[in-house]
Formats: structure tokens, sequence, C-alpha cells
């Protein structure tokens, strides 16, 4: 057994790269483990513990570590080595290399026409990234997570003096003018603007939206602490204002979970002042408690969008009721009907943290309570997270999940082998799951997940039991991966797709309900 | 973000480049950086630098010390010797300057000992080489950077009071600066030689050289360098490892001022045929021309401007125009070049030399595109000289007017290092120098290309914000 | 991708503000200056031999013909750099650390304001169109209240006569170097004021690049040549210098210099004294 390692002074690259490169060299036969990483302090401990080598680098140098057969890791570091050299730009001509942008200053330098920074950089670096680019004059989108809140006060702050905005931190999505920004939906341009606080909760709503036939104007990231006490919405004010002046946006919808009280308090007052209708979702909170004239409260994110687009029509701030159908309560009757006394429980399985949020309300309505690693108010903590227990709806792109690891919404396979997972116990009734497709999305999102269920449910059905599986799809037909296609292979592997999370929710928490007796 | 709804979304994309990817395949406008953590990769030092960045008291204070470096003019007033130009020297003081910032004896490297020592034998303050280094080690002989007073030295750097230097002056500021006379190449006091013929012909410069070219200096009447070096731009030099045409653009000014100085034939021909044959005699006048320039613009408070960049053969080391006096030093990059036959990377003494305050003015390196003989050493073509020149300009606060380079469409040679901006880009600024053998004496063994090593450029901000957080900031 | 050429300017104009984040467009090019409209206020890209502008820059350059920029092209302008979008690729000028070019009014009226008063008239009275005298003296009766209207009268002198700048405009510039000028003390300060009131609504009824020259110079702003001249005529300037200046200014343009001369003077009579003056805190 051998340990090799290569360093690269001064050559740094991005997560993703280096998760990339690091896959493939573990994949290479006769290599136990492998790992790439910047030479940060944390990074170094980690190699240290995972007993790949003690190392003296600096963080901007690139370590390769590999252990294996002696000939594996000479594979390994070679192909390392093709995999990181930058390849020499073409001459011709005998012109120099072009020059490589390695600021926002030397952007801004060579095109001051720049007028938008989206930032994604490790934590540590992407405040003082985002601080530049403020003070260069350019609106901010800081995707990256990890930002100290003192620092993103700083920054709102800063931006605030000069009437820029911060979508951020942890923002996910925008959409500006037409264009995405991070992961965002292909959806047709219209009279709706949307400020969100969370990235999958502003997808939902604009995919739903597109579903309606009406269109989004832009939509807006705040992050997910901006309207807490100590930040106070700033970013959401701006972004309300901003929508406001647009004189292409007829209805904001405001996306989150409740703010601090005084902010929301701020928030609302900000959204009755506005001459446009606003209709606000706060994940959690009772709709009632959000009023203002021309300020309209939904309880769900699809509702929001419904009654965004009723506004926009000119008609009044109507969104459909989610009830079952009549042929819907047929199906899911018969589908509980055919189940072992074994099965009771839901077993929700995320991607987006704001659709399992929305989904653990949902059953809280309907009485069921969930376990969860992200639990609502009033839900229990799983005790451990890879271990479900009765009633469990989990967010798969939680940190614990995610680290080292591509996001689910990037790369599905672990979200799959636990949806296999909970198909296989015999205690599960329902497996309830999204599909989120767009910009950043995995471009088959479905394929590693029809060969999981397959094989979970042929077992499944030879130990005598139907499992329901429940999905919804966040996405559109003009989406890369095409919604429809994605449907259609959800349900040639037997999955029940709804139209909405919230809708998905509310077909789960019925089945459970007939499953303990209560009745559909 | 009010200002942006309405017009066309231009991203810059710092971070993950599949972002950009999906930018671009929407029909978007989108810039990708090749980013890599700043700041030398300290998370706490970028966030200071970031904060100095637009700044509105470091933007004013650059651009008073950037004007100030524009509108110096150079005129070379004199040649004196030593104890009469420099205070520090004259009065029977026992002392000598040296290049680079501050090191001990102890610390040296074995050119620069080689010609302190040398130096010390000139002066007659030891009659052999032990005893003089005995001097040396023992402090009875001060040791100082040539910066500490106004004057400047390549290679070891030594000055010492009976070596004549020639006094540049700025007339728009009146400040002075200083330089040795260049010996020529092969066995020479700045590469550490110190035997009899190497003092001989210190003898030789500092007596009857002196005489005659001090001579010809004041008949000449204070000679405009600026127009001189912008001329020897446009000939083929960088000003720092090629200097032949602007020698040779001085040695015609000499030779005439000489000629009408009357002086005995004798004496004048063997003054000119040593400056005929030393292919970079002006290189030392450049410099102290340089730090003329550079020193006019020291002393503006939060000026992030870099205005002396100097090694000693261990240590790299830097001053801000904001941060007075202090050092900022690190070891010295090694150098990337060509070695002459017969000598190899293990023969080769770390950069030394005060010649990079020829970069420090946008000159040298910073020149490249004017004399690409220098890639060569690397492997490059002209090609890249002239990039090498293009990408100066990202960590400069303009371009200088009075040095137009024909390779960049006769554009300002790039000038006056912003210290916010190395730090920032990660561009380091490149340096043309000639590599010297670490044994004392035995000379210049390779040419190539280095750099400045970040980490003075770190230090020197952190301490620059320092300066700035005792006053607030004016929004 | 056509290539971005960098440029670094050698001078900007005192009045240029610093850290501008905005879009504009070029407006008129010519071969040694290009207007460019940002937001309301217009700046001037100058070649070398250009004289300076208070929202001018200077460029090393001797003649903008080769830069192939168009009336239109897109203009951004980021921290201190400014962003020409031509059709063959974008030009940038650097105007980050750029010196300033700031003017020093004089603070005093040296004797012998009479005789230079007379000089000035020598050299540009048979040069100005022949009906700016007539408009400076109408103006500066207007303005001293000894005929009708500010208003009325500036109507009618406004976009008025030949030239990229009509010859109206220039009068009226050259009375405003004099008025807005330290020198001229309160009185001046108060028909500044009463000159930019009147101005306000009339700067639409000439040449957009001359309604922007007019608005400038009612704030106050004026470029290099007025100010010269006015200096020129509180004194400091040895005879030969002076006369030289004079002439020179005098015979800038088809008849510009020559009609600002004339507002000069008639300004210059009416507010300037010998003696010194405090210059404004």
């Amino acid at each position: 057994m051998s340990l090799r390692s290569r360093s690269y002074p001064n050559l740094y690259k991005d997560s993703v790269s280096l998760m990339t490169v690091s896959a493939k060299l573990t994949a290479t036969p006769g290599v136990e483990q492998a790992s790439v990483v910047m030479a940060t302090p944390a990074n170094v401990e980690n190699l240290a513990h995972a007993g790949l080598g003690e190392y003296e680098a600096r963080a901007n140098d690139l370590l390769v570590a590999v252990s294996g057969s002696d000939d594996a890791c000479e594979e390994a570091l070679r192909l390392a080595d093709e995999l990181l050299s930058a390849k020499a730009a073409a001459g011709g001509n005998g012109e120099a290399a072009a020059q490589p942008l390695t600021s926002i200053q030397m952007a801004v330098a060579r095109d001051p026409s720049l007028n938008l920074a989206l930032i994604s950089v490790p934590g540590d670096y992407a405040a003082a990234e985002a601080m530049k680019a403020l003070r260069l004059g350019i609106d901010v989108m800081l995707f990256s997570d990890n930002v100290p809140v003192e620092s993103e006060l700083a920054l709102k702050l800063y931006a605030r003096e000069r009437d820029l905005m911060v979508m951020g931190p942890d923002c996910g999505t925008a959409i500006v003018g037409g264009v995405p920004l991070g992961f965002a939906n292909a959806v047709r341009r219209g009279a709706i603007g949307v400020v969100g606080a969370s990235g999958t909760g502003t997808q939902e709503v604009t995919v739903r939206v597109h579903q309606l036939g009406e269109g989004i104007s832009h939509a807006l990231g705040t992050g997910g602490h901006d309207l807490s006490a100590k930040i106070g919405g700033i970013s959401m004010l701006h972004g309300l204002a901003a929508l406001d002046a647009d004189p292409t946006t007829k209805v904001i919808v405001l996306v989150s979970k409740p703010p601090a009280p005084e902010v929301a308090k701020r928030v609302l007052a900000a959204a009755e002042r506005s001459a446009k209708p606003v209709v606000a979702v706060f994940l959690g909170a009772d709709p009632a408690s959000i009023k203002g004239e021309g300020v309209y409260g939904a309880r769900y994110l699809a509702q929001a969008a419904d009654m965004a687009v009723s506004l926009a029509k000119g008609g009044e701030a109507r969104a459909a009721p989610i009830a079952l159908s009549n042929e819907a309560q047929r199906t899911l009757g018969d589908i509980a009907r055919g189940m072992t006394a074994s099965q009771r429980y839901v077993r929700g399985v995320f991607s987006g943290g704001t659709f399992c949020y929305e989904a653990q309300l949902v059953h809280a309505a309907a009485s069921v309570r969930a376990f969860s690693n992200t639990p609502t108010d009033g839900n229990p903590r799983l005790k451990n997270s890879v271990k479900s227990q009765e009633n469990a709806i989990i967010d798969m792109g939680d940190d614990e999940f995610t680290r080292g690891r591509p996001h689910p919404m990037i790369d599905p396979s672990q979200r799959n082998a636990r949806i296999g997972e909970e198909i296989a116990d015999p205690e599960t009734a329902v497996v309830l799951f999204d599909v989120v497709l767009g910009y950043g999305a995995s471009a088959d999102p479905t394929a590693g997940l029809i060969g999981v269920v397959g094989a979970a449910r042929a077992g499944a059905n030879a130990a005598g039991r139907q499992v329901a599986l429940v999905a919804h799809v966040c996405g559109t037909e003009l989406d890369l991966q095409d919604r429809n296609n994605v449907v259609a292979a959800l349900k040639s592997a037997g999955a029940l797709v709804a139209s909405s999370n919230a809708e998905a929710a509310f077909w789960s928490a019925a089945i459970i309900a007939a499953r303990s007796g209560a009745g559909p | 973000m009010k200002a942006l709804i309405g017009r066309d979304l231009n991203v810059v994309n710092v971070g993950l480049e599949g972002f950009a990817a999906n930018i671009g395949a929407a029909g978007g406008q989108v810039t990708h950086l090749a980013w890599a953590p700043p700041a030398d990769a300290d998370p706490a030092l970028g966030w200071t630098l970031a904060q100095m960045i637009g700044d509105r008291r470091v933007e004013d204070a650059n651009r008073t010390a950037y004007e100030r470096y524009l509108a110096a003019q150079p005129r070379l007033v004199d040649l004196m010797l030593a104890r009469d130009a420099i205070p520090a020297l004259g009065k029977g003081e026992r002392r000598i300057l040296h290049s680079g910032p501050p090191i001990a004896w102890g610390g040296m490297c074995g050119p620069q000992k080689g010609a302190i020592a040398g130096a010390i034998l000139y002066e007659g303050w030891a009659r052999d080489l032990e005893t003089a280094e005995r001097l040396a080690a023992s402090g009875a002989v001060a040791l100082e950077p040539c910066h500490t007073r106004g004057a400047v030295g390549p290679m070891a750097g030594i000055i010492s009071p009976s070596m004549p230097v020639w006094v540049v002056e700025n007339a728009t500021a009146g400040n002075r600066a200083f330089s040795n006379l260049n010996e020529g190449l092969g066995k020479v006091l700045r590469f550490g030689a110190n035997s009899p013929d190497v003092l001989e012909r210190l003898r030789w410069l500092g007596g009857e050289f002196f005489t005659a070219i001090r001579a010809a200096v004041r008949a000449m009447k204070e000679l405009d360098l600026k127009p001189l070096m912008a001329q020897a731009l446009h000939m083929g030099d960088e000003l720092h490892n090629r200097n032949a045409a602007a020698s040779g653009l001085l040695f015609k000014r000499l030779a005439q001022a000489l000629i009408d100085c009357g002086l005995d034939s004798g004496v004048a021909r063997r003054a000119l045929a040593f400056v005929a044959g030393n292919d970079h005699f002006f290189l030392n006048v450049s410099m102290a021309a340089c730090k003329s320039m550079s020193d006019a613009a020291q002393g503006v408070p939060f000026s992030s401007m870099v205005t002396v960049m100097t090694r000693n053969g261990v240590n790299f080391g830097i001053k801000l125009s904001g941060t007075g006096e202090q050092w900022f030093e690190a070891p010295a990059n090694s150098v990337n070049g060509l070695y002459f036959p017969g000598y190899s990377v293990e023969d080769a003494a770390a950069d030394l030399g005060d010649s990079a305050i020829a970069e420090t003015n946008g000159l040298g390196g910073f020149a490249m595109a004017a004399s690409p003989a220098i890639v060569q050493f690397v492997g490059g073509t002209p090609a890249d000289a002239t990039a090498n020149s293009r990408r100066m300009l990202a960590i400069t606060l303009g371009a200088n007017p009075a040095f137009t380079l024909p390779a960049l469409n006769f554009a300002g040679t790039p000038a006056g290092i912003d210290a916010r901006l190395v730090a920032d880009s990660g561009v380091l600024p490149i340096i043309n120098t000639g590599i010297a053998h670490k044994k004392a004496g035995v000379g210049q063994i390779g040419a190539g290309i280095t750099t400045a090593p970040m980490a003075c450029f770190a230090d020197a901000l952190a301490a620059l914000a320092q300066t700035l957080a005792t006053q607030t900031e004016r929004p | 991708m056509s290539a971005t050429t960098i440029i670094a300017a050698e001078r900007v104009g005192y009045a240029l503000p610093a850290g501008v984040h905005s879009v504009g467009a070029v407006h008129s090019v010519f071969s040694c200056a290009v207007n460019l409209e940002i937001e309301g206020e217009m700046w001037t890209l100058l070649a070398s031999d250009c004289a300076e502008q208070p929202f001018g820059i200077r460029l090393p350059v001797r003649s903008f013909e080769a830069f192939a920029i168009r009336e239109g092209d897109g203009i951004h302008t980021r921290a201190g750099f400014v962003g020409v979008e031509r059709a063959g690729g974008r030009l940038v000028v650097d105007c980050r650390a750029a010196p300033r070019w700031a003017p020093s009014p004089p603070d005093a009226v040296l004797p012998g304001f009479a005789a230079r008063v007379a000089l000035l008239s020598q050299a540009a009275s048979a040069r100005a169109w022949p009906s700016s005298r007539l408009m400076a003296h109408d103006a500066m009766r207007a303005l001293l209240g000894e005929s009708g209207a500010l208003d009325g009268v500036l109507t009618g002198i406004v976009g008025r006569g030949p030239g990229l700048t009509p010859a109206g405009d220039d009068v009226l510039v050259g009375i405003l170097a004099v008025v807005a000028s330290p020198l001229a003390g309160e009185a001046g300060a108060r028909a500044t004021q009463a000159m930019r009131r009147a101005l306000e609504g009339l700067v639409l009824r000439t040449t957009a690049l001359s309604g922007h020259m007019l608005r400038q110079a009612a704030r106050g702003l004026l470029g290099r040549m007025p100010h010269d001249l006015v200096g020129a005529l509180a004194g400091g300037l040895a005879a030969d210098e002076l006369d030289c200046a004079l002439r020179r200014i005098a015979s800038t343009g088809a008849t510009s210099g020559a009609d600002i001369c004339m507002g000069v003077l008639e300004a210059a009579r009416a507010f300037l004294r010998s003696g010194a003056y405090k210059a404004a805190a």
C-alpha cells in the first residue's frame, strides 16, 4: 500500500473542478483513496484525519494525495497532472496568449459596461469579492454561503448607500432581464416580478407562473438571512423598490420563511406603499397575518403564483384550492388500500430545502407530524439523518449531505440511493420527492432514478408491498431537461406526478391519513 | 439594482465556471474570471484589501503621489565624491551603503560581503581582507541600505565615502538622488571581487576619471535625463538589462563636453575609452534618475503607490508612499532564466541589487516591449515581451507618457505600481535581472526574469490599512 | 472578438466627477475632440494639442482620426474607466490617477488694465463676427439693468450666428468668464446667477454642444482659453507674452476665439477694477 502526493504551487481550481478530478482519480483501478484539494488549513487537517498524509503547504497551493497500489498511485498522479494542466492558449501569428483576467478590477478595465458580479467562490473569500464589486459600482449576486453575518451586514449597508443590491449570501437563483443566474429555469418573460429569500422557492413560483401562461419580468434573490432582525430585510426592500420602479413589472411576489417580526412589518409597509399589487408567501406564517391595501398573503408557493397570475390578468387575487379531485381521491384510495399493514409512513427525500420545508407544512396541516433533519416548528429532529424513522421528510441538500460532494440538484445519485432504501423499508407507504430542472441542474435527472426505483420496487413487490411514489417536477418545457420528458419518465417508472410541491405533499398526506385509518 | 433593471445585463462571473457557461448558453453577456484567492490567500487581509479598493483617501493620495512622479524632471547636475554629496558619509564617518533592504553583515550574501571588504580596503580602513571582514563584522563600519540615504547601486551596490557618485536632481521638486560609477563587466566590486586590480580600478575611477567626468558633467549644464532615456527606449534599451543605446547617447554628450573642457588629451582619451567600453555605463545614471522620480512620490499619507523595490541577495524589500520609511521584506523569488555555459542554478546568488528601481518607475521588465531580447532567456518570443509589458498595466496607476513604447503603439510604459492591485490580481511586478554567482568575485553567470514576492505587498497593505483605520472614511 | 485598446488619460479637467458609473453615447466626433453625452452632461476627449476643458479628458494622441469613433457609439463609465463601444472594438480610457487640470484664477487686477483692454480690443475686433460686439453690448446693458429684461435680450443672442458654437453663445461665454471670476466680486456673482436663470430655458435654442458649453459656463465651469484670457487681462504677463497670448486666443477657430474676446471685453470694462480681491472661501 502506497501513499503518494504532489503539490502544485499557486495553482487554483474551484470546488467543482476539484471534485471532478477527485472522482476520476478515485475511479482509477487500484486506488483506495484520492483527494484533490486546495491546501487550506481545514483541508490539510482533513487529509491527515483521512490518513492521506501530513502536509505543510499554502492555501494557494493545490494538493493531490492518493493511496493504493504503487502502480495505481503512479497512474493516478499522471492522470491528475493531465487534468490539472492548463491548456496553453493557442498562439498563432506570433500573438501572445490573451491576458487572463484574474480580478473584477481587471475585468472592469477591459469592459466598463460590466454591471453584475456573480460570485460563487468559497465563503472565506466571497464577502471580499462582493465588497470590491460594490466599490466598483457593480450589483452583486452572492451565491456563496458560509459568509459571516457581520460581513453580510457591512456589504448590504454599503450597497444601500450607493443604491446597489446584494442578492445573497446563499442566493442560488435569480433571473434578471431574462438572463438566468445560478440555478434558474427557462421561463417566458412577462409582468410578474419576484423577490425571494429562497432559491428553490423562487424557482417554484417562476415555473408555476410560466405553466399558467404568464411570465416573469425579473426574479431577484435576497439570500436566506436577509429577513433576520440583524440584517433587517435590506435586500428585500431594495428588490421591492426596484420592481416597483420597473415599468414591465405589474405584480410583485415576495417569497420567504416568516421574517423577524419588525422586519415583516417594514416589508409589508413597503409593500403597501407600492403602487402595484404584492403577493407575499411567508412559508409557515398564517396568510391572514399578511394584510394591507393591495397586499395579499398566500399559504403555499404555488398559490402565490396563482394569485399573482390572476392579479396580472386584472382579476382578484385568487388561488386554486389544493384539493383532491374525485379521480385523484379514487386513485390514491386504491393505492392506499393495496398496501400491507406495516406500511404506514411517508418518506420525503428532497433536493430543494424549501420544498422539504413546504412539504412538512402541508403534512402538519393534515396533522401528520414528521421527523426531519431540517424540522419546521413543531416537528421533531431526526436523530440520525441517514436512517429514517416513522414519518420522515428530509433535505438531502443540507450541509451534512453535501460536504465534499455535489449538491443533489447537480448530482442526484446520493438522493436516488436513499429513495431506493426507503422503498425497500417495509414501513414506507409513500416516497415523496422533487425533481428540479433548469440551468445548473443535472442534465438527466431521472436516468439513475429509473433504475434504482425499478430495482427497489421489484424487491418490494416480491415482498407483497406496493409503495406509492409521489413527485413534482419544478421545471418547464423550455428547460434543457424538458419538463414533459421528465414527467413522462417518472410516470413510466410508476410515479404520480403532481403539478406543484404543495399538491404532491397534499397527495402524500392524504395517503398517510388513509393508512392511519382517518379516511380520505 | 434599480439602474440595472431595464439595461442589458453584462455579468462578471467569479467562481464556478458552469454559471458562466449557462449565461452564455442563454444568450447573455458574461466574462469569466480566472480567479484565485487574492492577498496571498489570507481571508482577513482580503477583506481589508476589499475596503481599500475605491477608498477615497487612497485614491486621492495615489493621484497626488502619481502626479509628483510624472512631474519629476531628473537632471544630471554633478559628479561628486560620496562624502561630499551624502552627509552621512562625510565628516570622517565610517559608513558604507549597500543595496537592498537592511541586513546584518552575518546574513549577507557572498558578493555583498566581498564588495564591502573591498570597499574597506579602498577606504584604507584596513590593510588586508581578514582585517576588513573583522571590521565589518564588529560593527566598526556602519552598514546601511543605499535607499536610506537617497542613493541606489546595482548588484552589491556598494557606496563608500571616497567613491564618486552621480548627482541627479529633480528640477520640479528639488530632491536629489545618487548612484555610484559602473565599473564594467567581469571582475568588479559590484559582483564581490576585491583583488588588487579591482581596487586599482576603483582608485583610477575615484581619481583621474572622477576629475575628468566631473568637469564634463558640469560643462553639460544640467543634462535632462528623461528625454535621453525616452530616446533609448526607442532604440532597443529597457534601461535595466539593456543600456547600450543610452550609454551611447551619453557618450556622445560626454565626448563633446570633455573636449570643450580642454582637459589633457590623455586623460580625456582614457576616460572616453572607459565609457565606450562599457555598454552598461548609463545604468547607474538611469537608476539615480529613477530614484529621484520615485522619491518625489514618497511620503503621501494613505498612498498605496510603490516607491522602492530592491534586493540584497537574500531578501526582497519594498516601500509604499503612504507608509513612510517602513520596509516590507520577504525572501526573493527565484529567477527564471538561462545560465552561461558552465553554470547552473546551484551556482546562483539570490536576486541582488537596487536596479529594480527601474521597474519601480515603469522601465526594465515593465518596458520589456521595447527590448524583447531578454525573453530569449526564458524561451519566449517578442510577442511575449509585449504581453509582459501589457500585463503590468493591470497593476499600475497608469502609463507614463514620457516613456513611450513603439511596440505598444507608442503608448506610455506602465508606471506607478499600486500595491492593492498587485494583491488583488495576483499579478506580480516583473523584473529583468542578471544572475550573479553566489561566490564573491566570480561575476554574472546568467540572466532572466523574476518577480517581486507577494508577501511584501500583503504586509505593506496590512500596514497601510492600519494608518487608514485611524481615520474614518468619508462616504 | 475584436481587441480592446486601453489608453491612459494624460490629464482630466477639474470638474470631471470621480467614481461615476453611468451610461451615455458619443455625441460628436472631430479630429481634435470627441464629445460624449453622459446623463445630461457633456464630457470631451481631447487630443494633446487641445486646450483644457472642465470636463475634458486629455489623451496623448495627435488626432482622433485613426480611432474610428462614430456618433452614437455607446459609452460606459465605471471606477475611473471610460469605455467607448466602437464597431471595430472597444476603446477604454483610463482616468483613474490622471493628474487634474484646474485653473488658478488671479487674485488681483494689476495696474495697466486699460492698456491691456485696448490691446485685446485691437487683437480681436477685426476677427470677430460682425454682430458680436453689438450682441455683447446689448447683453451687458441688460445685465446691468439698463435696458429690458435679460431673458428677452438673451433670446436674440443664444444660438445666433455661424459656427459649431454660434457666435452669440461665444459672446455669452466671454461675459460669463468675467462675471463668474472671483475678480468680479459680489456684483459678478449676482450677475452670474442672473445669467444662469435666464439661460435655463434658452439653451434648447442652440446646438446641443453649445448648449452644454453655455450651461457649464453659467456654473462657472470654463475651459483653459477663457481662463487664460481673463488672467491675461488681469495682468502679470510680460508685454510680448501678452501680445502673443491675446493674438493666439483671438485667432482660435473661425471667429470663436474672437467672439469670446468680445464678450470678455464688454464685461471686463463693467466688472473689473484695479486692485486685489479676496478669493471666495
